[in-house]
C-alpha cells in the first residue's frame, strides 16, 4: 500500500513527461539537420559570388526584429548594380543586420549570391559557420541515443 | 504524518503534470492537422480584388516590424464556383515571392502609385482554403511540406538508432 502510495505518482510523471522530452529531442535533431540542409543547398546549388556596386544608399526610419528584439533605428538601404553574363541587374537589398553582410564601405562594393537559374535573384552573401556546430551537435545526440536506448528500454 | 502530506503533494504535481501534457498533446496534434491539411492544398489562381496598405505605428512596442503591411481580398475559383477570400496581413517579404517577384525588393516602401501598379486586378499563385475562407500562400504551402519531410526524417532516423542500438542485446 505504502508503496504503491509513492509509486503510482512517479509513474505517471514519468508517463506524462515522456513523450514531451522524446519530442523536444527529436525536434532539437530536426533543427540541426535543417540548418545542414539549408547550408548544403546553398553551396551546392550552381552559384556565382559577383561583387555588386553601391549606386545609392538611403536610411529608412523602422523597427525589424529579426531573432531578437531591436529598436526603433535606421537601417540603411543599398541599391546595388551587378553584371552577370552580359547583363546588368539591379537589385535593392535593405540591411537588416551590419555583421551578416559582406560590405566594402571604402570601395563600395557589396558581395551577392547569384543563382544561376534565375540569376536576378540575388541574395546577400552571408558568411555563416553553423552547420559544422550543428553536425557535431547531430553526431553527439545520436551517439547519446545509441548509448542510451539500451540501457533505458532493457535496463529495467 | 509528513509523509501523507509528501505522498499527496507528490500526486497532486503527478496528475497536475498528467493535465499538461495531455493538453500539450492535444495542441501539437491540431497543429499537425492543421500542417498535413495544408499540405495537402493545391496551389491555383487568384484575382486581387482590392487591397490595403498600412504601416504599423511605429510606436507601439507589441509591433515586431514597422515596415507597410498589405491587406488583399481575393477572388477564388473552385470548381466552378467564385467565393472572397482574405489574405491577411502580409509583409514584403512573403507579398513580392506569390507575386513572382525577386524576395529581394524587401525594401519596400512602395510609393501609392507603385502598388496600385503592382497590385490592382493582378493574378496571384495562391491556394485557396475554401473552408475557412482564406488564402495560404504557396510559400507557406511550401515551407509546411518542408517541414512535414523534416519532422518525418527525423522521427524515422530516431526510430531506426534505436532499433540498430537494440540488435546486439
Amino acid at each position: 500500500m505504502d508503496s504503491f502510495f509513492f509509486d503510482a505518482p512517479l509513474a505517471i510523471m514519468m508517463v506524462a513527461i515522456t513523450p514531451m522530452l522524446l519530442l523536444m529531442w527529436i525536434g532539437l535533431m530536426a533543427a540541426f539537420g535543417e540548418m545542414i540542409w539549408t547550408d548544403c543547398y546553398r553551396l551546392s546549388r550552381p552559384h556565382d559570388i559577383v561583387k555588386a556596386t553601391i549606386i545609392d544608399q538611403k536610411l529608412v526610419n523602422a523597427r525589424i526584429s529579426v531573432g531578437k528584439n531591436t529598436m526603433v533605428s535606421l537601417k540603411p538601404i543599398y541599391r546595388l548594380r551587378y553584371e552577370y553574363e552580359q547583363h546588368t541587374y539591379e537589385v535593392e537589398h535593405l540591411v537588416l543586420n551590419q555583421e551578416h553582410i559582406e560590405l566594402n564601405q571604402q570601395e563600395g562594393t557589396f558581395l551577392l549570391y547569384v543563382p544561376k537559374a534565375n540569376p536576378a535573384d540575388a541574395s546577400p552573401e552571408a558568411p555563416s559557420a553553423a552547420s559544422p556546430f550543428a553536425a557535431i551537435m547531430l553526431m553527439i545526440m545520436g551517439y547519446l541515443i545509441w548509448e542510451a536506448a539500451p540501457t533505458l528500454l532493457t535496463g529495467f | 504524518m509528513l509523509f501523507i502530506v509528501l505522498g499527496g503533494l507528490l500526486w497532486l504535481i503527478s496528475l497536475l503534470l498528467f493535465a499538461f501534457s495531455a493538453w500539450a498533446s492535444y495542441k501539437l496534434m491540431r497543429l499537425l492537422w492543421e500542417k498535413i491539411r495544408r499540405a495537402l492544398l493545391r496551389p491555383g489562381t487568384a484575382q486581387i480584388t482590392s487591397y490595403e496598405v498600412f504601416t504599423p505605428d511605429p510606436e507601439d512596442i507589441h509591433v515586431q516590424d514597422t515596415r507597410p503591411q498589405i491587406r488583399l481580398e481575393l477572388d477564388c475559383e473552385r470548381h466552378g464556383q467564385r467565393f472572397q477570400v482574405s489574405l491577411g496581413p502580409l509583409t514584403c517579404e512573403e507579398l513580392f515571392p506569390a507575386l513572382d517577384l525577386p524576395a529581394h525588393h524587401i525594401a519596400c516602401w512602395l510609393s501609392d502609385e507603385d502598388w496600385r501598379q503592382l497590385l490592382e486586378k493582378r493574378w496571384v499563385t495562391i491556394a485557396c482554403d475554401w473552408r475557412l475562407r482564406k488564402a495560404i500562400l504557396t510559400s507557406q504551402i511550401r515551407n509546411d511540406r518542408r517541414l512535414l519531410l523534416i519532422s518525418f526524417l527525423s522521427l524515422s532516423l530516431f526510430a531506426l538508432t534505436v532499433t540498430l542500438s537494440l540488435l546486439p542485446h
